[in-house]
């Protein structure tokens, strides 16, 4: 490979062998690039070893390696120079694993290098590699705030701590869209008491989590974002959070029309999701018969599709006269629509 | 790493932990949350293949019109021939509604029968096509009930061919809901439900003109259509299939008084925690 910038290197082809115990590795050839001084050590060293008390006197040189990371490992080393441009050298490691020799043998090339060159590829992989991070970072939180991952903003794993991403964050968060996603994801407390503790804010109660972040009262903002959300466009959030639009609503969009009416309406979706939330929240609220299949009707109208009033017996009409007795007085907008 | 797999682990676990609308959907194994306890006497909602709510899974209930998915299936595997003729009898011209409206003596195509059937939920076309395939309804169950128990549709039994309320004949929505999957593999059976309106030309040259009574086809983006029924002894009943951002929901509905309205937004909300629990990256 071609040297550009410091030339001032020497060039060593450097062969080494490591025995522990009986066991010998196979030997191992690099090129080194020592810079051109009297104490400098033609070895090929890793980037998480040092070098401390590196002495030459006449053609001996003493050195220590201090090694970290995944396998620590400290050693001397001793190397003799026979000629100029060729030496013999041993070290003696201890680590973890035990006692290691390494046995090795230089000898110094033709032409010259750039001893910085390992050093400055390692500090432009390192920039590099901090760079991507900071991007990736970046795009995540990005990620976060579209997601509204509360938790990649609160609580121990929260990595987006940024001004920038927080404030992307609460203004997602405040919308119709994110409050409604926000309050979905809120568990129930016997649900929250089974997360591990350190996740329990932002994974078991994200709305109150962010409410907090945020610095807004999840009440006072339930109550704007209610007011000013349409119930043809924001049927889910209408439906979930405001229950008395949601009620009035019901009663003027849905109650006593048809399907074919309510469907083609605006509000289709709305009645839709207004008449599963009843359904959610109240038992009683559309069909409870437990009519046993075995039990033959007599006289029965027979198997039909199209709209008709059930029978004054049929189990439908029981569980309404059940529901009547049984609904508080919100109950009584539906009738039209519970019934065709 | 933020939104990495720590993150959507940790999201799924706690997911997996929440009750009702998240429950069930998550965990592979849990068994359906009864999420809807005021829609239906008996339901069972699948998102994406797994069972997410359900009431009454295995309760035996009638099946009103549904049964007439399982009609078509035995006619289709059997000796169709979709050009037949088919003659109406006095007592297929006799049946209770719904019906197309076929006279003793009419003929028409077996083809033209079947999607009656399936979108008018016609009687008087199920009642000619059975008598027309096997001589006689108790013969034509007796198919039907072979085929219910390779199937798997171990909880059912039929005994009118049609759906008509009948001693002893059960379902359950689990059942249902197999039968309904089965069902919509044959092209001719996908293709009949999603049609909003259809009509047929007897050989007398009669033009009669019918809608689904899926009333969800067309009013709901998504719905590919599948079957509705009524019985006073079924109630209101509904089988539905929609599909929407590459999710999948099967939806049925037994007894429900309000049942378009509440599949409606049974359907939405469906799609919902499908999408939020959709993997995001």
């Amino acid at each position: 490979m071609p040297c550009h910038g410091d030339e001032s290197g020497e060039r060593w082809r450097v062969t080494s062998s490591l025995s522990m115990g009986s066991m010998v590795m196979p030997s191992q050839t690099a090129e080194v690039c020592t810079a051109r001084r009297a104490d400098a050590a033609p070895v090929k060293t890793e980037s998480n070893c040092q070098i401390t008390e590196n002495k030459r006197v006449g053609n001996k040189q003493t050195m220590k390696m201090h090694c970290t990371g995944a396998h620590p490992a400290d050693g001397t080393l001793e190397i003799v120079y026979d000629r100029s441009d060729h030496y013999h050298g041993q070290m003696l490691m201890t680590s973890q694993e035990g006692q290691m020799t390494m046995n090795m043998e230089g000898e110094k090339l033709a032409g010259t290098c750039d001893p910085n060159a390992k050093r400055q590829q390692a500090e432009a992989m390192a920039a590099q590699a901090k760079a991507q991070s900071v991007q990736n970072t970046k795009e995540a939180c990005a990620a976060s705030v579209k997601g509204l991952e509360t938790s990649a903003f609160v609580g121990p794993i929260a990595a987006c701590k940024d001004s920038e991403s927080v404030r992307a964050y609460c203004e997602h968060a405040r919308t119709v869209e994110g409050f409604s996603t926000l309050s979905s994801r809120e568990q129930s407390d016997a649900a929250v008491q089974n997360m591990p503790v350190e996740m329990r804010e932002s994974m078991g109660h994200p709305l109150a989590a962010s409410a907090k972040l945020c610095s807004f009262d999840v009440s006072q903002l339930r109550s704007k974002l209610c007011a000013g959300a349409d119930g043809r466009s924001q049927a889910a959030f209408v439906v979930e959070q405001c229950p008395a639009q949601a009620r009035t609503l019901a009663q003027r969009e849905c109650s006593g029309r048809e399907q074919s009416s309510i469907s083609s309406s605006p509000y289709g979706e709305f009645c839709g999701r207004y008449a599963a939330q009843q359904a959610r929240t109240n038992p009683t609220a559309s069909a409870t018969s437990t009519t046993a299949a075995s039990t033959p009707a007599a006289n029965q109208p027979g198997a039909s599709n199209a709209p008709q009033p059930p029978s004054s017996t049929s189990p439908v009409d029981q569980a309404k006269n059940a529901a009547s007795s049984a609904v508080s007085k919100g109950t009584g907008l539906l009738k039209g629509l519970f019934s065709h | 790493m933020v939104r990495g797999a720590a993150t959507v682990a940790t999201r799924l676990v706690a997911l997996a932990l929440a009750s009702g609308l998240i429950g069930a959907a998550t965990a592979q194994d849990a068994p359906p949350v009864d999420r809807y306890p005021g829609a239906a006497a008996a339901y069972v909602v699948m998102i994406d293949g797994r069972l997410a709510w359900a009431r009454a899974i295995d309760a035996p209930r009638p099946p009103a019109s549904l049964a007439k998915l399982l009609t078509a299936i035995v006619l289709l595997e059997g000796n169709w021939d979709p050009q037949a003729q088919i003659l109406v009898s006095a007592n297929a011209a006799a049946m209770p509604a719904a019906r197309l409206g076929l006279r003793a003596g009419d003929t028409l195509r077996a083809s033209d029968a079947l999607v009656a059937m399936l979108v008018r939920s016609a009687n008087d076309a199920c009642a000619a096509l059975v008598e027309h395939s096997a001589g006689s309804f108790a013969a034509f169950a007796n198919q039907m009930n072979e085929r219910a128990q390779i199937l798997g549709m171990s909880a059912s039994h039929f005994v009118n061919p049609c759906g008509l309320d009948a001693a002893d004949q059960r379902t359950t929505v689990r059942d249902l809901l197999r039968l309904a999957q089965a069902a919509y593999a044959h092209p001719a059976i996908a293709v009949a439900v999603a049609l909003r309106s259809a009509s047929v030309d007897t050989t007398s040259g009669r033009h009669l003109r019918f809608d689904n009574g899926n009333l969800l086809l067309g009013q709901m983006n998504g719905v590919l259509g599948m079957k509705s029924g009524f019985t006073s002894a079924a109630g209101r009943c509904l089988i539905a299939l929609a599909r929407r951002g590459g999710h999948e929901v099967w939806l049925v509905l037994l007894d429900a008084p309000n049942r378009w309205t509440v599949a409606t937004g049974i359907l939405f909300e469906a799609f919902d925690l499908a999408e939020q629990s959709a993997p995001s990256e």
